[in-house]
């Protein structure tokens, strides 16, 4: 077994390479023919034993120590492949990156061809895409040294220059709009709401410095310091905020210990666990 | 070419990101053109640079390369598994896609476990805070028996397993209750402040980077001119969302 392993794992080069690679691409492409053809009955039965398998070993890999496999010097042999594990699914997962930026295109292409309203809109969108995407890939590849340098500067000016200047302003936008949606939604009508506006508004004071200013003729050291803007905003976050936060996290936690264990065991119920396959 | 790109790399930055952030802001105004084109040009980009981040950090170094350069041609299996998330795209066969989705969910379940264990049990060892002892001053027992009033009345609200028939679990939840709002706040109050830190880091950015460029370039005749044409611009757009805006609400008799 060992040595059918060792004989699978050895690097091919040259014409090996490519007739193992053909071979393993064919025994792909018969694998997901053959769970194209599996009859309805079955498939949720394979969805059901795939994810109870991977669920499986990392649970096994964490639960049992190392001392109880039988293998000298004592050590689990789960975890020794984890690494691979960990690799094999970020490189699976970045195969779904596509996934999104396809619906993109579907999007933005069917704009284009129509020559809709704003469709030089989608045309800057491919414009912007496919310049970082080859100027990324012309700076990292590009055997030119001119063209690679240049590769480079345009991929400074889109990264710095544009994208990292309208993601700032794209997020600092929320700000005028958190605002706004408070004015229009808060309304101290109740104590908890009382509550939540005072400590929103000793923590929004304690952060800048007119919040400091306000009580700056209370001493700095002694009983009375404590009732400084800033120390009270302070002592809010890290006492009684971090208490609440606390409280949600393990709710959050044990939730998640059972969600967890209910996808795991296939129990799960809902839109996207009962549709018929 | 490639030495003026080089040499100029820092201002063209400059300029485009002095750009990039007056369209963002002009939506403050109105929603207009210029904001709607530089919002796709957000999003051309955020995806280009996902998928050149992706390629560059994970599938070059850890599939591409160990495949073709090493030789280690079972990578090609990856690729494989990789494909059934596109079976999602064809009716017919779209629950082949359930069986990768299926192998992250079971995944990210069996990690479950590792994760109660690594994360939420140090916090629940550190949550259960000293209240005397020698080397604790009175300030920290008060601290201590605030935390623990706030964390039990806070968990009490959550508790749906039973009914909250006794007066004292009904107390000590509508007091959670409270509490959990003072933590609401709390974090309203961090997050506007941390989008205000954005904000502020903008005018920075064009009033101590930008605007010294600018004052510069303001001694060339080219310079004057688009700044020129650029207010007119903006001025006539100005005057077309004015329109418009008076077209949709128009002003009472």
């Amino acid at each position: 077994m060992s040595s059918v392993w060792n004989w699978i794992a050895i690097p091919r080069h040259g014409w090996q390479f490519a007739v193992f690679l053909c071979g393993a691409l064919v025994i792909g492409c018969a694998v997901l023919m053959l769970l194209t053809s599996t009859p309805p009955r079955y498939r949720k039965t394979i969805v059901a034993a795939v994810t109870f398998l991977a669920g499986l070993y990392y649970a096994l890999e964490f639960l049992i120590p190392p001392a109880l496999w039988p293998l000298k010097p004592p050590r689990n042999p789960l975890s020794e492949v984890q690494p691979l594990v960990a690799t094999l699914t970020q490189i699976i997962w970045s195969f779904a990156l596509l996934l999104g930026v396809w619906n993109l295109f579907l999007i933005h292409g069917r704009a284009v061809a129509k020559h809709g309203r704003g469709w030089y809109n989608s045309a800057a969108f491919f414009i912007s895409f496919f310049a970082i995407l080859g100027a990324g890939l012309l700076k990292d590849y590009a055997k030119n040294a001119g063209l690679s340098k240049a590769s480079e500067s345009i991929f400074t000016v889109l990264f710095s220059g544009f994208l990292t200047s309208l993601d700032a302003t794209m997020f600092s936008l929320i700000a005028f709009y958190i605002v706004s949606a408070a004015y229009r939604a808060f309304r101290v009508k109740s104590l908890e709401a009382a509550l939540m506006m005072a400590a929103a508004a000793i923590i929004m004071l304690a952060l800048v410095p007119v919040g400091a200013e306000i009580t700056n003729w209370l001493p700095q050291a002694g009983l009375l310091s404590a009732l400084r803007v800033e120390r009270i905003g302070y002592w809010l976050l890290t006492s009684p905020n971090m208490a609440a936060q606390r409280a949600i996290a393990f709710g959050i936690a044990v939730g998640s210990l059972a969600m967890g264990l209910r996808i795991w065991l296939s129990l799960e119920r809902g839109n996207f666990f009962d549709r018929q396959l | 070419m490639a030495e003026w790109l080089a040499a100029h790399t820092k201002t063209l930055s400059l300029w485009c990101g002095a750009l990039a952030t007056f369209a963002i802001y002009s939506v403050l105004y109105a929603e207009n053109r210029f904001y709607r084109l530089f919002e796709h040009i957000f999003i051309g980009l955020s995806a280009g640079f996902g998928v050149y981040v992706t390629w560059s950090q994970v599938l070059a170094p850890k599939w591409w390369q160990p495949m073709v350069h090493k030789g280690q041609w079972q990578w090609i299996f990856a690729a494989v598994l990789g494909s059934m998330f596109y079976f999602m795209y064809s009716k017919k066969h779209a629950w082949v896609s359930r069986v990768i989705f299926g192998l992250f969910m079971g995944l990210s379940a069996g990690l479950m476990f590792r994760d109660f264990y690594e994360i939420y049990f140090p916090q629940m060892g550190a949550s259960m805070k000293p209240i005397v002892g020698n080397s604790i001053s009175w300030w920290d027992s008060v601290n201590a028996i605030v935390f623990y009033a706030i964390l039990i009345s806070s968990m009490a609200y959550f508790f749906f397993s039973f009914e909250h028939d006794s007066p004292v679990v009904q107390k000590t939840a509508a007091a959670g209750r409270w509490f959990l709002m003072i933590g609401f706040g709390a974090i309203f109050g961090a997050t506007v402040m941390g989008r205000m830190t954005l904000f502020i880091g903008r005018l920075n950015f064009l009033v101590n980077d930008w605007w010294p460029t600018a004052r510069v370039a303001w001694q060339y005749r080219f310079f004057q001119t688009a700044v020129v044409l650029a207010v007119i611009a903006v001025l006539v757009q100005g005057f077309r969302a004015l329109k418009a805006r008076s077209k949709t609400f128009p002003p009472s008799a």
